[in-house]
């Protein structure tokens, strides 16, 4: 069973994610922090990164950085707010991450998408 | 240390309210000096007192036939020393004085006094009441009983007033204090479990949510009976207002943060579990935070049933609520036209006309929202609104009722209609352009100026190159040479030439550098 991480600090959207992946068949692990994510990624054998960008103790930013040194090979998708400074999507972007999902979002297409990744 | 403060604080209230007996320190004992003597006569013998004769030299006087009874000439008690004084006078006529001693030591008649009055006041000794001859020892047995004031226990704290006053101060002050410190902990308790509440109810409805959402389609979802979907919210809970509460927070959140359809399930739900009826409850509200809240619940919900709840609101007093009841309409109405925005009373603040404008830029490409509704309206504020939003959304259609207005409207708004003219223009509309040129107001001039720049004609030149001629001052005059710049370059080349005014040649080079020209 494939696991993805997912980092993010709201409870609603993070669960609701997670049900979604579980209804696909995917194992999970939920995080509400930079340090949990940075902790899981270190702990966990992964196969997906799902981040926010905007969350407590580290951002999402510096959680890409840490993936891309310790598990280059891990993929990665950034959820987030369109509104957020379009300097910090475009850095993600140059850190190798595969997908930027912006909210809103659809949670059927955040499924496609993991499906897409996970096969390549 | 506070606590040691507050225990003697209340140590000293105490006392104060029950010392009600007070010993009379100050009263004197003996009411004068023969009332002494008599006491010391009829005493006997008083611990640490002697008495002796004396001479007017303060020799000691010895009688031969009492020298039985004296022990170095010293008597114990006052009786006997004056029948022995008595005995000499009548013996040996021979005037003596009766010297007292405190412990061996000569004293004063006075000082003996006070020494016995405090042994009396001490209980040290009981006087011997001697017959019916006491009359004026019954004041110094009275001085010896303890002082009791006349009022007692309560009826004396309440006799005085000042201390009556100070206690209630602090008694007051411990009653605020108490109670502060009481609501303090009812509030912490009361967020405490409000928190604890808030998580639970969040568990609680997470896991449904998702359910829903994801295994149910809109369909099977407007089908679900009312014990269906109580199976998944309790109605027991959808009674309680917080759970409610937090469940229209969380499918608000939910529905600003997800697209497609999960929004129109998210819409659907919200009315099935009757939160449409709660946020309709909030618009009829006191409190005005809870109508803005009502009021967004509304336009985030799309519930148009509400529009007409919502248009009570839109001339209130209140900013927020007004600004988001316009809002609130303008979202939802489909057929809405602009007429309650033309009859409101209050003015419009820049970021209301900027929060209408995000709206009605959405929406007038899909609605008939009839602009220019909002010329006739009698707020200045809404007719400058109204003008910009033609220039804004581009109604280039109304320009012509636009010119049609300008001959009846304030010199303000002629500046916001020039500005119109020359963002969309359209070089038909010069009348109002060259008459504003003639103006006396500076700013509508050169506003007027700048516009004929781009959409003026040959009097437009014409009017600017005389206004030139009357030295205006020196912003106007860099507007106007650059107007006639644009203009018509022929005249300006041939006011320049003409010119003698060393400003107007300072412009023209700053005008003519490619470098400055826009500076």
């Amino acid at each position: 069973m494939k696991k993805i991480l997912i980092i993010e600090d709201d409870l609603l959207i993070s669960s609701l994610v997670q049900f979604r992946l579980k209804k696909d068949g995917y194992d999970t692990v939920l995080v509400k922090d930079g340090n949990a994510g940075i902790i899981a990624i270190d702990t966990e054998t992964l196969d997906l990164i799902i981040t926010d960008v905007m969350i407590p103790f580290k951002n999402g930013i510096e959680i890409i950085h840490h993936a891309r040194k310790t598990k280059p090979e891990v993929p990665i998708i950034v959820l987030s707010s369109l509104g957020e400074e379009e300097k910090i999507v475009l850095e993600a972007f140059n850190l190798g991450v595969s997908d930027f999902i912006p909210k809103p979002f659809n949670p059927n297409e955040l499924a496609i998408r993991v499906k897409r990744i996970l096969k390549s | 240390m506070k606590v040691k403060n507050a225990v003697a604080l209340v140590s000293l209230l105490f006392l104060i309210i029950k010392t009600d007996i007070v010993l009379g320190q100050d009263e004197p004992v003996f009411a004068d000096s023969v009332s002494f003597a008599n006491f010391l006569k009829s005493q006997g013998k008083i611990p640490g007192l002697q008495f002796r004769l004396v001479d007017s030299s303060k020799v000691y006087i010895l009688d031969s036939a009492l020298n039985r009874s004296l022990q170095s000439g010293i008597v114990r008690d006052f009786a006997t020393a004056l029948r022995l004084k008595d005995s000499v006078l009548r013996s040996y006529e021979y005037d003596l004085e009766i010297q007292y001693l405190i412990y061996s030591d000569p004293n004063t008649f006075k000082a003996t006094q006070e020494y016995v009055s405090n042994l009396l006041r001490n209980g040290d000794i009981e006087p011997t009441v001697a017959g019916d001859s006491n009359g004026k020892d019954l004041i110094s047995l009275a001085s010896r009983n303890k002082y009791s004031p006349f009022l007692k226990g309560t009826y004396a704290y309440f006799s005085e007033i000042k201390i009556f006053a100070v206690s209630l101060v602090i008694l007051l002050f411990f009653i605020f204090a108490f109670s502060m410190i009481l609501f303090m902990l009812i509030f912490k308790a009361r967020r405490n479990q409000k928190e604890k509440l808030l998580v639970l109810y969040d568990e609680q409805i997470v896991a449904p949510l998702s359910e829903i959402l994801f295994e149910k389609t809109l369909e099977e979802l407007e089908s679900l009976s009312d014990e269906e979907l109580n199976g998944y919210f309790p109605a027991k809970q959808l009674k309680k207002p917080f759970y409610v509460q937090v469940l229209v927070e969380r499918i608000l959140a939910l529905n600003k943060t997800m697209k497609g359809d999960f929004k129109l399930m998210l819409k659907a739900l919200y009315k099935r579990l009757d939160l449409d009826k709660s946020s309709l409850k909030k618009l009829k509200s006191s409190k005005w935070d809870t109508v803005v809240t009502g009021l967004v619940e509304v336009n985030e919900m799309d519930l148009t049933e509400a529009i007409y709840a919502v248009k009570q609101h839109i001339n209130s007093p209140n900013f927020y609520v007004r600004s988001q009841a316009v809002a609130t309409i303008l979202t939802l109405s489909d057929s809405v036209d602009l007429s309650f925005l033309r009859d409101q009373t209050f003015p419009l603040s820049r970021w209301q006309q900027m929060n209408y404008l995000r709206i009605i830029k959405f929406l007038h490409t899909t609605r008939e929202l009839h602009i220019e509704m909002l010329f006739d309206s009698r707020n200045q504020s809404i007719r400058l609104f109204g003008y910009k939003l033609v220039r804004v959304i581009g109604r280039v259609d109304l320009l012509e009722t636009l010119e049609e207005k300008s001959g009846s409207v304030t010199e303000e708004e002629k500046i916001e209609i020039i500005k119109t003219f020359e963002y969309l223009g359209v070089p038909a509309h010069t009348e109002l352009i060259n008459g504003s040129l003639k103006s006396e107001n500076i700013a509508l001039v050169s506003v007027a100026a700048k516009a004929a720049g781009a959409i003026g004609d040959a009097t437009s030149a014409k009017i600017i190159c005389e206004l030139l001629n009357k030295a205006p001052e020196f912003r106007l005059k860099m507007v106007l040479l650059n107007s006639l710049q644009n203009l018509d370059a022929a005249v300006y080349n041939q006011f320049i030439n003409e010119s003698e005014n060393p400003e107007v040649m300072r412009i023209s080079m700053h005008l003519s550098d490619s470098l400055l020209q826009d500076v």
